[in-house]
């Protein structure tokens, strides 16, 4: 009883409108976009859940399954309940400017303390720039000054009345002081030499006495002038501190109130008082306060400079959650090193590139510190010493802003070193299987850093409920990308779509990006066309048939030399050792079935079979096997009492590629015992599926695209009603064909076997019964199997008599 | 009450020493002399008593930088006092060219305040700097400039190194004899420079004589030339007039001191608490 085709129904699992109650996707409205993850929504949880240290997310799976929507979904609900995270702001250490303090502030308030600074330090400005300009300062300043030179004045002038008292003078000379015997009388005149000559010698060596003592003792209060000098400078300072002190005292004082929660902010403020109380010169550098010089002008180069200098009070918030509530969820687009650890930017001046705390930029690890950071796994190792420097500071748990040629050791110039901020974050990586296993293998950091897998699913269940889900996903999906809502059928048809895409009849792709895209097109065309306001079944036929008919090129290329006898592929007649194969040609997204002519030829031999693909190197591991199974068969089944004595040798005839997989091992099994038996093959049939040495048919990838592609051979040849595809039982569950297919099969015109064993296709492609071996172990008669070994036998005896030169050759089969 | 015509000044009498602040005074001097076509005299005193005391066997210098003694010499103090002489000479031809009337720079020998007064009694303004070189670092005014400003009778312009002459003109007024010879001086110079207005501080025991004498002002003056703002000034402290002085980036302060003035020590300190050029009128 040969195998009936299959019912049209069994081609395609339709989606049945009248399930649903909605009349268009209009108002539906579903959860997540995405669906049909459990496992993954399940990690993802857990992950997130799980405050211990490595329990960050890896999001496994190919792309446009919409791994980045749910995370980010469950991250961002997540989040909303968790604490809103501390601002960061950098700011100036007083005592080691190379590395900048870093102070937490609760959110939204360091940019109110920035502005409070750059208020500060403007007030503080006015403030002593009124306090130095006092009168009261000024009198304090030269009372000090008064004082200090009057010492010495008075040392001076005491010492010159001293003298004068002793008849000595005190003369200022252009290089110094001397002293000189006077005259008598009231002006003092000093004596000339030959009056000093006509003194008595005892005189004479007398004022030579005194004025040597005068002399040393002058010597001694000039001595002092140095250290007068100090004091007088050291005075001076603390005069200025003083009041600089008493100026901003109180300003400081009000912002230490509004900051008298945070302690680091108090201490912050502690040393900017002391520093602009040391450093108040350069608060006042656009006046002169030695009161000198008599322009009191501002240039703008004292304008700049000042402000130059005022850099240092100022506060560089670099995270800044004022406007957040909730944790942060952020989504790294271009994860290079600086983007994720932050990086110290540099000011050309003067020609050369300087930095301060200002110019500290913070990367995604400080925006999402606190909560969520999101980064693509093939980006980030894409980056050099990005994933380095993620792991670094997910292990630290600490941000250290430094280059990489820092981080490395390779540089060593002087720049800044933050002081780092402590590391709070989930991390999850989204990336493909490939790179999940290659990281788990080779980077032993990985599995301590990334505990939890999220693994997402190709596809899902298809049940009705299901069904149901995937119309509130696609309503959601259209409400996202802002498009017309889906009528029912369009539902359907897209369902149905899915599970084409799924290559499985009672399953449906969770391939996010292909059914968006869809939708998209179904939605232009709904508009192009006839301006419908919901998109329609055949709005969504349309799109994917003009996808296909985008991509069809190569396809009906190779039909077309088909078609023009270039490439033989016969579809009716009979003929031994010849059989249509089917294979998949995937280019890029577009898939599409090709039948290819397989032949076996068969002579006198020990037994082998010659695959002459694998001979030339043009099939891959995969069919090599298939082929070798073959062997395996006929041995097993036919050779039983005898060894084999032939030698096949099969092809695809007109393949210039290389052939991998064994979906086509049926085939060619069928060649080789039809080639061995000499019976005719109908060539109106193609075959599909892989035997095992059992001689079962096992089930094959590709069928729908398989059957298509033979089904349009066919077509445009003209349906005999004759023709068919033989596939794999097992394979009638994937079976999504397309409508025309289905058309011509409930026509009766073209036919599709569900084929269990090798025996129901012998039968199909022979018209001749396959026949059960008997208890003696023979084949009835007018079976296949009884003519395979009976040729099989009639080989081994001539053989056996070749051998033994009973024959004069061997018979070619 | 003296008259704008009263004054007229033909001769600039300027001493020079060669120091920083005796060269603030030229560059003054000869800004002045080129507004007021008047004569540029330069005056460089070679101190005889130094010569004479470096002529005695057992002298030494001290350098009050070093604080160390050297034998003091009198060729070493002659050749001191050419070198200084002849910087002080070409300094002045080198200002002097940028002024018509004639000048004349001379080197004479003998006491210096003796010598400058002498000069001065045949000048109408004298200007000096405010110390030597030997005070230079350490004292704000000279010995020498004191006792000149104590005792000539010419106004005296005081300046620092480093300062210039400049507008708008102060003067300080308390209806003194001296401040009416100061005004009268202020406001000559003021009217030099039309566009610059003449600030007068106006002085008093109280709140009601500043106000009647500032009424006065402005009843003698009107509406000028030169324009004229008051500013009242109850305390005439030297810091309160210096700072007044800083405030209103004075050029120039006119003072006026008579005996009195001088007696009580109040002129001395305004010259050292004063930023901006003095010019002292008896």
């Amino acid at each position: 009883m040969p195998v009936p085709p299959l019912p049209p129904e069994a081609l395609y699992r339709r989606c049945d409108p009248a399930q649903f109650d909605f009349e268009t996707t209009e108002g539906l409205d579903g959860e997540p976009v995405v669906i049909g993850q459990p496992r993954a929504v399940e990690a993802v949880r857990f992950g997130i859940g799980m405050r211990h240290e490595g329990y960050n997310i890896f999001a496994v799976g190919p792309a446009g399954l919409g791994r980045r929507s749910l995370v980010r979904h469950f991250l961002t609900r997540e989040a909303a309940h968790r604490p809103t995270p501390q601002d960061w702001c950098y700011v100036n250490n007083f005592d080691e400017p190379r590395r900048p303090r870093a102070l937490p502030m609760p959110p939204g308030r360091g940019s109110a303390f920035r502005d409070d600074m750059a208020r500060l330090v403007d007030e503080a400005r006015a403030a002593l720039e009124a306090a130095f300009e006092s009168e009261d300062y000024q009198m304090r300043r030269q009372a000090i000054e008064e004082e200090a030179r009057e010492e010495e004045e008075k040392a001076l002038e005491e010492l010159q009345e001293r003298a004068r008292e002793k008849r000595i003078a005190l003369l200022r000379a252009p290089a110094g002081f001397a002293f000189a015997p006077m005259k008598e009388g009231e002006d003092g005149e000093v004596l000339a030499p030959e009056e000093f000559q006509s003194l008595p010698e005892e005189e004479r060596k007398r004022i030579q006495t005194v004025i040597e003592q005068f002399q040393d003792e002058l010597i001694k209060i000039l001595r002092k002038a140095p250290r007068r000098m100090r004091e007088l400078r050291e005075r001076l300072r603390a005069l200025n501190r003083e009041v600089a002190r008493y100026a901003v005292a109180e300003l400081i004082d009000g912002l230490r109130e509004r900051y008298a929660d945070l302690d680091a902010v108090r201490a912050y403020l502690d040393a900017v008082e002391k520093d602009i109380i040391e450093h108040v010169d350069t608060f006042l550098q656009s006046r002169h306060t030695d009161g000198e010089a008599d322009s009191t002008k501002e240039s703008p180069d004292v304008e700049n400079a000042w402000s130059l200098s005022m850099r240092r009070y100022r506060v560089n918030v670099i995270v800044d959650l004022g406007r957040s509530e909730g944790a942060p969820v952020v989504y790294e687009d271009n994860p290079h090193y600086k983007n994720l650890i932050g990086h110290i930017e540099h000011l050309a001046r003067m020609g050369m590139l300087v930095t301060d705390f200002n110019l500290i930029e913070a990367g995604a690890l400080h925006r999402a510190n606190g909560g969520y950071l999101i980064v693509e796994a093939r980006k980030v190792l894409a980056q050099p010493f990005a994933w380095e420097g993620l792991k670094r500071a997910l292990f630290a748990r600490k941000i250290r802003i430094e280059t990489p040629g820092e981080a490395t050791g390779l540089i060593g110039t002087v720049t800044l070193e933050p002081e780092p901020i402590p590391l709070d974050v989930k991390v999850v990586l989204v990336g493909e299987p490939e790179l999940y296993y290659l990281l788990q293998a080779y980077d032993p950091d990985f599995p301590e850093l990334f505990k939890v897998m999220a693994d997402f699913e190709t596809d899902m269940d298809r049940t009705a409920e299901q069904e149901r889900r995937y119309a509130e996903m696609l309503a959601r999906l259209a409400h996202r990308e802002e498009l017309r809502p889906l009528a029912r059928d369009a539902v359907c048809r897209v369902i149905e779509r899915g599970a084409r895409l799924a290559e499985d009849a009672e399953k449906l792709t969770t391939h996010l990006q292909s059914l968006t895209d869809l939708l998209r097109e179904a939605d232009y065309w709904a508009g192009r066309d006839d301006g419908s306001a919901v998109i329609r079944a055949a709005h969504v036929q349309r799109a994917l048939d003009a996808q296909e008919r985008r991509s069809d090129r190569i396809r009906n290329r190779m039909r077309e030399q088909i078609l023009r006898d270039t490439i033989y592929i016969s579809t009716d007649g009979a003929v031994a050792g010849q059989i249509n194969g089917l294979s998949v040609l995937q280019l890029g997204n577009f898939a599409f079935g090709k039948p290819s002519r397989i032949t076996a030829r068969v002579r006198l031999g020990s037994g082998e079979v010659v695959d002459i693909e694998r001979e030339v190197d043009l099939s891959g591991p995969i069919h090599s096997k298939g082929v070798l199974i073959l062997a395996g068969f006929l041995g097993g089944r036919y050779a039983r009492t005898r060894p084999l004595s032939l030698t096949a040798s099969l092809v695809f005839e007109q393949s210039y590629g290389g052939i991998e997989g064994d979906s086509a091992s049926c085939a060619e099994l069928y060649a080789l015992l039809s080639a061995i038996s000499e019976l005719p093959l109908r060539q109106a049939l193609a075959v599909t599926g892989s035997v095992n040495q059992r001689g079962e048919v096992q089930p094959i990838g590709g069928v729908n695209e398989k059957i298509e592609g033979f089904f349009d051979v066919c077509h445009a040849r003209g349906l005999t009603g004759e023709q068919g595809v033989l596939i794999p039982a097992s394979n009638v569950k994937h079976l999504m064909l397309a409508p025309r297919v289905i058309d011509a099969v409930r026509e009766g015109r073209f036919h599709i076997y569900p084929v269990r064993t090798v025996d129901e296709g012998l039968e199909l492609l022979t018209g001749i019964p396959a026949g059960e071996r008997q208890p003696d172990g023979a084949y009835p008669e007018g079976t296949v199997n009884r003519r395979v070994t009976d040729r099989l036998e009639e080989m081994a005896e001539r053989r056996q008599a070749y051998l033994h030169g009973e024959d004069d050759g061997a018979d070619e089969a | 009450m003296t008259e704008p015509g009263d004054i007229v000044i033909r001769r600039i009498l300027v001493a020079l020493d060669a120091s920083a602040h005796s060269f603030a005074a030229l560059e003054a001097a000869a800004l002045l002399a080129e507004r007021l076509n008047a004569e540029l005299v330069g005056l460089f005193v070679v101190d005889r008593t130094l010569l004479r005391a470096a002529e005695l066997p057992f002298t030494r210098v001290i350098d009050p930088l070093a604080c160390t003694s050297r034998p003091f010499e009198s060729a070493g103090v002659r050749r001191q006092f050419r070198v200084l002489a002849e910087r002080a000479r070409l300094t002045f031809e080198a200002v002097a060219a940028r002024v018509h009337p004639p000048a004349t720079f001379r080197i004479v020998e003998g006491d210096v305040t003796a010598e400058v007064l002498a000069a001065a009694a045949e000048a109408d303004l004298l200007a000096l700097g405010q110390a030597g070189l030997t005070e230079a670092s350490r004292r704000k005014l000279g010995a020498t400039a004191r006792a000149l400003i104590e005792r000539v009778s010419t106004p005296v312009l005081v300046l620092r190194r480093g300062v210039r002459l400049d507008l708008p003109v102060l003067v300080l007024y308390d209806a003194s004899p001296a401040a009416e010879r100061a005004l009268g001086m202020a406001a000559f110079l003021a009217r030099q420079y039309p566009d610059s207005p003449l600030i007068v501080l106006v002085t008093g025991p109280d709140a009601h004589t500043i106000f009647e004498r500032q009424r006065a002002l402005i009843e003698r003056f009107g509406a000028g030339p030169p324009e004229i703002h008051f500013r009242p000034l109850p305390d005439r402290s030297p810091l309160r007039v210096a700072h007044v002085a800083a405030e209103e980036r004075a050029g120039l302060l006119v003072a006026p001191t008579d005996a009195e003035a001088l007696r009580t020590g109040r002129l001395i300190p305004l010259l050292r608490a004063v930023a901006c050029p003095v010019l002292v009128v008896r």
